[in-house]
Formats: structure tokens, sequence, C-alpha cells
């Protein structure tokens, strides 16, 4: 089959590689009808998560036909069309069974490595890292999914891949953003970043009743695909932090989303800092985004991280969250628990996630597609590949 | 004694080429090898592996009349210097623990079949039991040739702990005293289902106290990574792997980075069946 590999930073081929096969019995195979490319595939192109392997085959975000199902698998059937979250869960043991399947026990082959990282291990991942599990990823013809039953979201047929294709990763991500600034009445919502996380975060926000949303970035029709959804652009070349307090007659923001993650392009002495000690190879994380989000909330508000951190991160402002009483969650997103009542709002139309697609292309062009993405070349947002064509 | 090191075993045994114990020499060599090797990699060549490798590095050492020199480094007084918190000689063990979503009872069930515990250890080929009740570890030779260990259940209290040790007639002596493996089993708070704390006790002596100085950390790692699998095969019924799928490497059964996976393609197709039907009994023993 054709799938898309990584050889090295910036280096990703379309190659053919052999079909997957069930290794275990609670397996599924997907023959893949869509597939995106992630902003969290940007890390990894650009080789800021470690434990990649040229070779590896990417892609956590896609849907498709199941082809082949494994001895234990019970409820999930050959000819499914199902949409499968970025993270593997086993959906028995501690964690899964409270919810939080991103956290899932038992799906990473390679637990004693992040373990050792991070003193426990989270899930597996399709197509990120070994250290994640070093499952071979869904940008490809075909995919193998470990515990399909769990997994597996059905999606009707008479539905397009463009509107539930995200289902699996990043329109979660964005509620989840959204749900976590536990908004209240009249509260306004600050987004960094305006990539396909911070846009559905945006429109997440103003479905659970934000009054006002802030969107922040520096990519012009980013802002503009904000402004559609309602939200207030603004230019983060400006002073973030006077601009939120002017525009919120010196309240500031109630909430803040960081939807940029580690590679967040910080101007002035936080950025600079950032890239020498990038360069450095002292700290993986650059975190102009989250530092500023911190800086803006007002007391006592709540702050969502939805981007990707993998390591350090460096001049963290514990000083202001601490002393403003700020609440600061996030993670990877428990997709399982968040697809089926997101589907059923995108079903119901409140929700059009086919809106942030700007680029569809073939498999076969996928290096070109992450160049795109990469440059925000020709307005590139978001990027959805077919194998088929 | 206990201030001796495994390096400082090594490092004896390779300071005696051309001594009159060569053939002990080689001994330790190949059972320092081994052991590393067990040590060094994932789950495939673990645990006992490494036990095998100190074993044989043991008996080397032992002919070339390494004891005796290390014996005669040893200030009389040496005992004073044990701290409290030290273990004794006699008690070079290192355990690691975990929490499975399950039972008591379907946990020690899983323990106590010698067959679930080849899925566990990675090196173990097999568990043959012999007649008398006892039972012969085979393990895996990734380094050579398959080596047997003489266990045998020593403490089986039932929902409680379970024990193996191994015999003093094996390929592989361990003086003083046998090798333990021990599992033991408690109820978690707030029904979050079965504590699992998993010992291994290597004999007392020098060697033993240099041996597990130096892979002491290893051993605990796979020992973690033991009760990893004993639990995804409690709790998800499964054992996560990505042996085998695809990559534009070179070869199709993806040996992955972090941790190697040796078996063949071949050897995985035969034990499949067998490992469905056993997990097939293990899920219908309590859901």
């Amino acid at each position: 089959m054709k799938a898309v590999t990584w050889h090295g930073p910036e280096d990703v081929r379309v190659e053919s590689v052999p079909d997957p096969v069930i290794l275990n019995p609670q397996d599924g195979i997907v023959r893949v009808t869509s597939t995106a490319i992630c902003g969290s595939d940007l890390h990894l192109y650009h080789g800021y998560v470690p434990s990649m392997r040229s070779g590896d085959i990417l892609g956590h975000e896609f849907m498709g036909e199941v082809v082949e199902v494994g001895s234990a698998v019970s409820r999930v059937t050959v000819g499914d069309r199902v949409v499968i979250p970025f993270a593997i869960a086993c959906g028995r043991c501690g964690y899964c069974r409270r919810g939080e399947w991103s956290l899932c026990d038992n799906s990473n082959p390679n637990a004693e490595a992040v373990e050792a990282m991070y003193g426990f291990s989270s899930a597996g991942l399709f197509g990120y890292s070994h250290l994640f599990g070093g499952y071979a990823g869904g940008q490809a013809e075909y995919v193998r999914v470990p515990f399909i039953d769990v997994g597996a979201l059905e999606v009707p047929r008479d539905v397009t891949d463009d509107k539930v294709l995200f289902l699996g990763d990043v329109l979660p991500t964005g509620w989840m953003a959204a749900e976590l600034c536990d908004i209240k009445p009249g509260d306004s919502v600050a987004v960094w970043g305006c990539g396909p996380v911070g846009q559905f975060a945006i429109r997440s926000a103003f479905l659970l009743g934000a009054d006002r949303v802030f969107a922040i970035d520096r990519v012009a029709e980013r802002l503009v695909m904000a402004a559609a959804a309602g939200a207030e652009p603004i230019d983060d070349r400006e002073d973030i932090v006077d601009e939120l307090k002017a525009r919120t007659a010196g309240r500031g923001p109630d909430a803040c989303i960081d939807a940029v993650g580690m590679e967040a392009h910080g101007g002035g002495l936080s950025g600079t800092r950032d890239r020498v000690m990038h360069a450095l190879r002292i700290g993986s994380d650059r975190g102009a985004g989250l530092r500023s989000a911190i800086q803006a909330c007002r007391k006592g508000g709540n702050v969502a991280i939805a981007g990707v951190y993998s390591g350090y991160l460096d001049a963290f402002p514990i000083g202001a969250a601490f002393e403003k009483g700020l609440t600061i969650r996030g993670g990877q997103t428990p997709v399982h628990r968040y697809m089926r009542p997101l589907l059923a709002r995108v079903l119901e139309g409140e929700i059009a996630p086919e809106a942030i697609i700007t680029h569809r292309m073939r498999l076969e062009d996928a290096p070109d597609g992450y160049r795109r993405f990469r440059d925000k070349e020709d307005g590139c947002i978001k990027v959805v590949l077919s194998p088929a064509a | 004694m206990e201030r001796l090191t495994g390096s400082d075993a090594l490092s004896s045994a390779r300071a005696g080429i051309g001594g009159p114990g060569i053939g002990g020499l080689a001994l330790a060599i190949i059972g320092a090898v081994l052991a590393l090797l067990g040590l060094r990699r994932g789950r495939v060549p673990g645990t006992l592996m490494a036990l095998a490798g100190a074993g044989l590095a043991y008996r080397g050492i032992s002919t070339m009349g390494a004891v005796d020199r290390f014996a005669d480094l040893t200030p009389a007084d040496e005992p004073l210097l044990f701290t409290a918190t030290e273990s004794t000689p006699q008690d070079h063990s290192r355990s690691a623990s975990t929490t499975i979503s399950r039972d008591r009872e379907p946990v020690y069930l899983f323990w106590r079949d010698p067959a679930n515990l080849t899925l566990l250890h990675g090196p173990i080929e097999g568990i043959t039991l012999t007649d008398d009740g006892r039972q012969r570890w085979r393990l895996a030779g990734a380094a050579g040739p398959a080596i047997e260990v003489a266990m045998r259940t020593a403490e089986d209290v039932p929902l409680e702990r379970l024990a193996w040790e191994s015999d003093g007639d094996g390929p592989i002596p361990m003086s003083g005293g046998p090798v333990r493996v021990k599992v033991g089993f408690s109820d978690a708070p707030g029904g979050r289902g079965t504590e699992v704390r998993l010992t291994l006790q290597l004999p007392g002596g020098p060697i033993s106290g240099g041996l597990e100085r130096l892979f002491g950390p290893a051993l605990e790692a796979q020992l973690r990574e033991s009760l990893r699998r004993a639990r995804q095969l409690l709790e998800a019924g499964e054992i996560a792997t990505t042996a085998g799928q695809p990559s534009a490497r070179e070869s199709a059964d993806d040996a992955d980075a972090v941790e190697p996976e040796t078996q063949s393609a071949a050897a995985r197709q035969s034990t499949s069946e067998e490992e469905d039907r056993r997990i097939a009994a293990i899920e219908a023993a309590s859901w």
C-alpha cells in the first residue's frame, strides 16, 4: 500500500509499504477514505518530538471503512464506516473506566520509556513517535486499529467524510479546550492560535455560551476564518495583554485557550529566548502563547492548554499563575468521550467542521501538503488527503 | 562485602585472563554478556535471562577463585559499615508493584497458571511441569542455546501470595541460597482493584550483592514490564504490540526502537492461537 512516511526533519515521503495485518485479537483494519494533516504533525515534521524513526508511517486523524476484524472484535463489523480517535484506549483500565481514555494504561507498548520521562505513561497514539507506542499511522491506504471496538465511531452513510473526519481529533480537542474554560454567561474567551483546533475552540466557546471570543494569530486567513465564526480578530504582534484589557474595559478575558503549543512563534525577548534555547537543545518547547495567555487572563480565570507540549518550558510565569489564582488544565483529549455528542451536533447542523478545510490533495501529494501547511502558503489551514484519489 | 560492585566483579573477571581459571573466565564473560543482553533490551530477553547470565558469571568467577580474592579484600570489620537502611547480605531483593482493575481472584488465578508466566517474562519460552510438581523454566537463547532452570513453587496462599524458587540441582548453581520470585496480592482502596507486588530475590553473597547493585535498576524495569504485561492481559485482554506492522524500513517485521522484538513471524503465528485461547479463558474467568 501507499503510506506517508517520516525520514527526518522536513523529509516526508510517500512510499510503498506492506499492508497492515491483524496482530492482536481486538484489532481491526480500516481502509482509509480520508486522512488529515494535523497541526501536531508539524511538530514531527520539524523534528521536535523525540523517538521518531526513519520509515515511520504518519497520521493520526483518519476515517474509513472496516475491512477486517480480529477474533475478539464483536461490536464493529466489516463494512462499517468509522472515525478513529487519535489515542488508542483499551476501554477497561481504571483510566478508561473514568472516561480518561487518552490516559489509557494498557495501549502503549513502550510505556517504560514514557514513565522514565513523565513518571507515568499515557495512551499509545497513532503515528506519533515510538515514545507513544510507535503505532503506524493513518496517512496510508490501510491502517491497523487496536481495540477497534472501543475506539471506532460508526458514522451514517449519508454524511460526507468532510463533516465527520475531524471527530477523531481536532474537533473534540477544540471543544474540550472550550469546556475547560468553564464558561459562564457574559464571559469572554481569548484563543491563542487560529489553526484548526483554535477555530473549533472559538466555535465551541460560542456554543457553550461565551459572550465574546478574541482570536489571536498572525496569519491573515486564519483571522478572517475566525471572524467569520463571530470572533474578534487580534494580530498577535500587538501587545496582547494591553489589547485584551482595552477591549474588556480593564477586566481581561475570563478564560484563555492556548491552541498553539510548543512551537509558538513568539516575538520579543520571550521568543528570542525560546529560539536560542531550542537551537542549543536546552529547552524543547517554545511557549510564547502559553506565557501570554497566563499573563492576560483575569484573576481567578481559567487557562486551557490544547496545543501539544512534550518536554520542558523555560520561563514559565508561575508567579502570575499563582498570584492570580488561575486554574490551568489541559492534556491530550479523551476523544472517545466527545465523539458521540459532537457527532450529534454535527448532524444537527450546530457545527460545520468542513468549513476549515482549505486544501484537498491526493495521498501522493502529502509532502507538498506538509510544506504548504508549514509555510501557511496559499491560505493553507487544513489539508485533507484522499488515498483513493 | 556490600561495597563490592558488579563492575568490580566483572573487571576482576577480566583481570583473570591468562590465569588458571580460563574456563571460568569464559563462563564469566558469557554470563556477563548474557546478563547485559537480558537487561539492555526490552521485554524479550528479560529478568530471567539476566539472572541466567548472572548465574553463569557467578559460576565463572567462582571457578576463577575471584570470590576468594574479593573475600581477601574485605576488611574484617566490614559488617560494621552496614547502615540500618541497607539490606542484609542475605536479602538482595528488588520489587515493583502495580494496581490492576480486577478483583483479587482472577488476578491470583492468573499468576498461579505457569503458562501465563511465559507471557509475562519474555525470555521464558515455556514452563514444563515434572511429575514431582517441580517446574523447568526454559529460557529463550537469544545469545546461544536455550537454558533450562529448575524452579519449584515455594509458597501458594490463595488470594494472598505466590512464590517460586530455584532448585539447587539446576544448571545454574546459586550458592548463597535460591533465586526467589514472589508475588503478593492485596485489595486496593476504594474499589480500585488489586495491588500486586512482584519481588525478585537474588541469593546472598558478595557476587549477588554486586550484580544486584549493578543490574538492580534494570531488574526493576524488567519487573515493571512484567507487571504491565500482566495488567494488560488481565484488564485489556491482550498485550499491546506493534511487532509485525508496516513501515518503510527494510524488515516488515518491524523491530521497535524502544523495545526490540526478536520473535519471528512464524513463531508468533504458532503461539498466537494458544495465546488467543488463554486470553479467552482469562476473559471468561471474571468479566
